[in-house]
């Protein structure tokens, strides 16, 4: 695993030699699935796997960031996960309890559960007495865009009579003299 | 810091590892300056055998960052020897 960080570190520095990378860690793979299909006795081989390193990261979380999952095809990984596949704790339910929505239905026919979109909002009718105007409604108004494109008009029209009564006074003059 | 260099090189050359680790954390500003040189005594040992590879490993996954591309072909092709030379299988184990 140490050899496969190496490798991924080198990738990372060099990007340019990928596909070299790629083909040793191919081989290293091949090489050591091979090695664990012909061990004899594989006792210390589950131990190494069951290990923590210093970072508290363990082999098999190793074994997943490498991608190496062609070596969990050999028989002695697959008897280590199925035995931690199998775990110290027993698990109740039934095989239908793994499905959130088969779980949400169920609840609800029971009645163990109470429905909040029923008891509270959406389906219950509303007293419009009891709703009043936001305080800040104001504010609101007056940063309306509708307000803005009024005032906008306003000034406009506003300037545009000053230079047509600026434009006429200007003709008069001219033709006075 | 010669001498600190000196030493681990030795160090690493006799494959005492752990008088090398030793040094390494006390000295590993120092050790860094020098880069080169560390590095080619590691693959000089690397190259010999396949002893005690997880403190090669660490080292050189340490350098790894400020080695240059010449070196670096040259310990992908010495870890190449290991995997396709078909004498040297047995020191598979070993990774």
């Amino acid at each position: 695993m140490q050899l496969q960080e190496l490798l991924s570190e080198m990738k990372n520095r060099y990007p340019e030699i990928e596909l070299r990378i790629k083909f040793l860690k191919r081989s290293i793979i091949r090489q050591v699935k091979s090695i664990l299909e012909n061990l004899f006795l594989p006792v210390n081989i589950t131990y190494y796997i069951k290990q923590t390193d210093i970072f508290n990261i363990r082999v098999i979380d190793y074994l997943e960031k490498h991608d190496t999952f062609k070596l969990f095809e050999t028989k002695v990984m697959d008897r280590v996960v199925r035995e931690m596949w199998n775990g110290s704790i027993d698990a109740g339910g039934s095989f239908f309890a793994l499905s959130t929505s088969y779980t949400i239905m169920k609840e609800l026919v029971d009645g163990s559960k109470e429905d909040a979109e029923r008891n509270h909002r959406l389906l219950l009718t509303r007293d419009l007495d009891s709703l009043r105007h936001h305080t800040l409604t104001f504010r609101v108004y007056l940063k309306s865009m509708s307000l803005r494109y009024t005032i906008e008009l306003i000034t406009y029209s506003i300037l545009l009579l000053g230079l047509c009564f600026n434009a006429l006074a200007f003709v008069s003059s001219y033709w006075e003299l | 810091m010669k001498t600190v260099l000196c030493s681990f090189n030795e160090s690493v050359m006799a494959e005492s590892f752990f008088l090398a680790i030793n040094l390494w954390n006390k000295y590993e500003r120092y050790l860094q300056q020098d880069v080169h040189k560390v590095c080619e005594t590691i693959t000089k040992s690397l190259q010999m055998s396949a002893f005690m590879l997880e403190f090669k490993l660490f080292f050189l996954s340490k350098l790894v960052s400020k080695i240059t591309y010449k070196e670096m072909e040259k310990i992908l092709h010495i870890i190449e020897n290991y995997f396709f030379q078909t004498e040297k299988k047995e020191s598979l184990l070993a990774f």
